[in-house]
């Protein structure tokens, strides 16, 4: 193929980059919904993906929660009624997390862990379609809301009165309000030219 | 026979107007046209032939020299730091995709094209190339063909990418050319049905977990007009690898955008026919040679041995030495044949006149048609 077979340009040109800025208003994607359980998941979207994620996100739930060999030290990391005993090593499933979760805590110990509640998930179509797992989400005893499992960061704040999490599910951290910018550029500046070559 | 000719032509009288309809802001540059249609080259379908083979083999050849770098650890000769070797490692051992390069070819029309070099990280004259001659050889030359099929290569090659939307494109500020370009490429993006976004490079965000766009949303895949080696010297440039963010073009270009690929590729493939004879060391080539800088753009601190030279701010990191391939004069100047390549296939060809023989920013880009 040596030529092209006709050149439309959206953006650029007489349609006009302004006309179309608009594409851009699309909500961003993001890593997850928060959602309660399935039946919240389910005002929004499909049964069958629902329920099949949040099954999964049960699953991750017992096999990667925080284990702690104390109630008390896990109600200061996660809040005053917050935690619950993890089930027991003799159980199939929870024998699994005793030993991939690996923690200290839990090989310290021969059983009786606690591990905080699942407060709900993230997950959704974007998701689903990224070929990622759900994934459950914890709050902790400052209210701030974390996913679980191994890309497990902060997601928001959880509003206990409107039952949700105030931020969108998407990877914006706590330490966004921080969020430093002008580390990039001073080169061309130094060089006093663009970039191109 | 001589694979092409340079044809005086008269511009057309609206040429500014279609430009601009374009959404092509920089034709113009310090007065003078940058866009210059008083000629044009007319290729035989010989020589296209020849510029598409002769830039398939350089490409093939850039691939096998980083995977040859990589496998050596050959970092130190191409002046990468430890974090610059790391991230090429990792991006090459991933796999990760490039979009476009463009070779700087020295072609008198006869004999094999020779390579200068190999802009791999940050080309511009893209949109002119892609775009503004097409419109041109569609209403001065129609019913010819023209070496151009990097739109419609964009488009798919974005298509493959494999992208976690949204993509977003940066480069400085307050420079039309290079915004240009970029705009250019999300337009194609869009077509590919992406969702893209666009900020200044001095707009980036750091969290201390990931980059963030304006809007504090996480920047996944960015495409970059902005050369890797003055990110990693950048404030933010050892966040670049904890934060797993796609770049494009992907951090192993390094090896390829820097000059020391000269001499590395003369190492891999001696006189091969597209390639000139390069060296790290002054007086090794016999004959007439050209010295540039291992980092350097736009023909700064290029010295043509005993002859001319352009200054510029380049050259800290040291010189390499090619051996002189004279580029051809024609009566408007020194044509640089500027083929492309997008996602590693050769897509079209732009041609760019300096008065000198050394290729500035400076120089005027000149339509082409085959027939």
């Amino acid at each position: 193929m040596k030529r092209s077979r006709s050149i439309r340009l959206v953006l650029l040109g007489t349609v006009g980059l302004v006309g179309l800025a608009g594409c851009d208003d699309t909500p961003v994607a993001s890593e997850g919904q928060f959602f309660r359980d399935a039946s919240e998941c389910r005002k929004v979207l499909d049964a069958a993906t629902c329920d099949n994620q949040f099954a999964v996100a049960q699953k991750e739930h017992v096999r990667t929660a925080p284990k702690f060999t104390t109630r008390e030290q896990c109600e200061a990391q996660f809040g005053a009624a917050n935690c619950t005993t993890a089930p027991t090593p003799d159980g199939a499933q929870a024998g699994t997390a005793a030993t991939t979760q690996g923690q200290q805590t839990a090989q310290s110990s021969g059983g009786g862990f606690f591990m905080p509640l699942m407060l709900g998930y993230l997950g959704g179509q974007m998701m689903s379609r990224m070929g990622q797992s759900a994934q459950p989400v914890y709050r902790d005893a400052q209210n701030r809301a974390y996913s679980g499992g191994a890309s497990g960061r902060s997601i928001g704040t959880w509003n206990p009165s409107g039952g949700s999490v105030a931020t969108p599910a998407s990877a914006r951290s706590d330490a966004a309000s921080s969020t430093r910018r002008s580390g990039f550029g001073s080169s061309a500046t130094r060089m006093s030219s663009g970039s191109g070559s | 026979m001589t694979g092409f000719r340079r044809e005086r032509l008269v511009p057309r009288v609206d040429w500014r107007r279609r430009a601009e309809g374009l959404g092509f802001s920089f034709h113009t540059s310090d007065g003078v046209p940058y866009w210059d249609e008083t000629a044009c080259y007319a290729l035989t379908a010989e020589a296209v032939d020849g510029i598409e083979e002769a830039t398939n083999e350089l490409e093939q050849m850039c691939m096998a020299l980083v995977d040859r770098v990589v496998s050596a650890g050959d970092y130190e000769r191409l002046r990468l730091s430890d974090d610059a070797a790391g991230l090429v490692e990792a991006s090459w051992k991933r796999g990760d995709r490039n979009l476009i390069g463009r070779f700087d070819l020295s072609w008198d029309g006869e004999g094999p094209p020779r390579m200068l070099e190999y802009n791999a990280d940050t080309p511009t004259s893209l949109f002119e190339a892609a775009v503004v001659q097409w419109e041109w050889m569609e209403t001065v030359k129609p019913g010819t063909d023209q070496f151009n099929s990097i739109h419609d290569r964009l488009i798919d090659a974005w298509g493959r990418f494999g992208i976690r939307n949204p993509v977003h494109f940066t480069c400085v500020r307050d420079h039309a050319e290079d915004f240009g370009t970029v705009e250019y490429l999300r337009d194609t993006a869009s077509q590919a049905g992406l969702s893209t976004a666009f900020l200044h490079i001095d707009e980036i965000g750091w969290n201390g977990l990931g980059f963030l766009d304006v809007d504090d949303q996480p920047i996944r895949t960015l495409f970059k007009l902005y050369p890797w080696e003055w990110l990693l010297d950048e404030e933010f440039g050892q966040n670049i690898g904890p934060s797993r963010v796609q770049m494009i073009e992907p951090a192993w270009k390094m090896v390829l955008s820097n000059k020391a690929m000269l001499p590395l590729l003369w190492e891999m493939a001696p006189g091969h026919p597209n390639l000139l004879e390069a060296s790290f060391e002054p007086g090794a080539i016999a004959g007439p040679q050209v010295r540039k800088p291992i980092l350097g753009r736009e023909g700064a601190n290029v010295e043509i041995v005993g002859g001319e030279s352009s200054d510029g701010p380049y050259g800290a990191e040291g010189f390499v030495y090619q051996a002189l391939h004279r580029l051809p004069k024609t009566e408007g100047g020194y044509p640089v044949f500027g083929s492309w390549v997008v996602a590693s296939q050769s897509a079209g060809i732009g041609i760019r006149e300096d008065d000198g023989p050394i290729t500035r920013d400076g120089s005027r880009f000149v339509p082409h048609y085959f027939a």
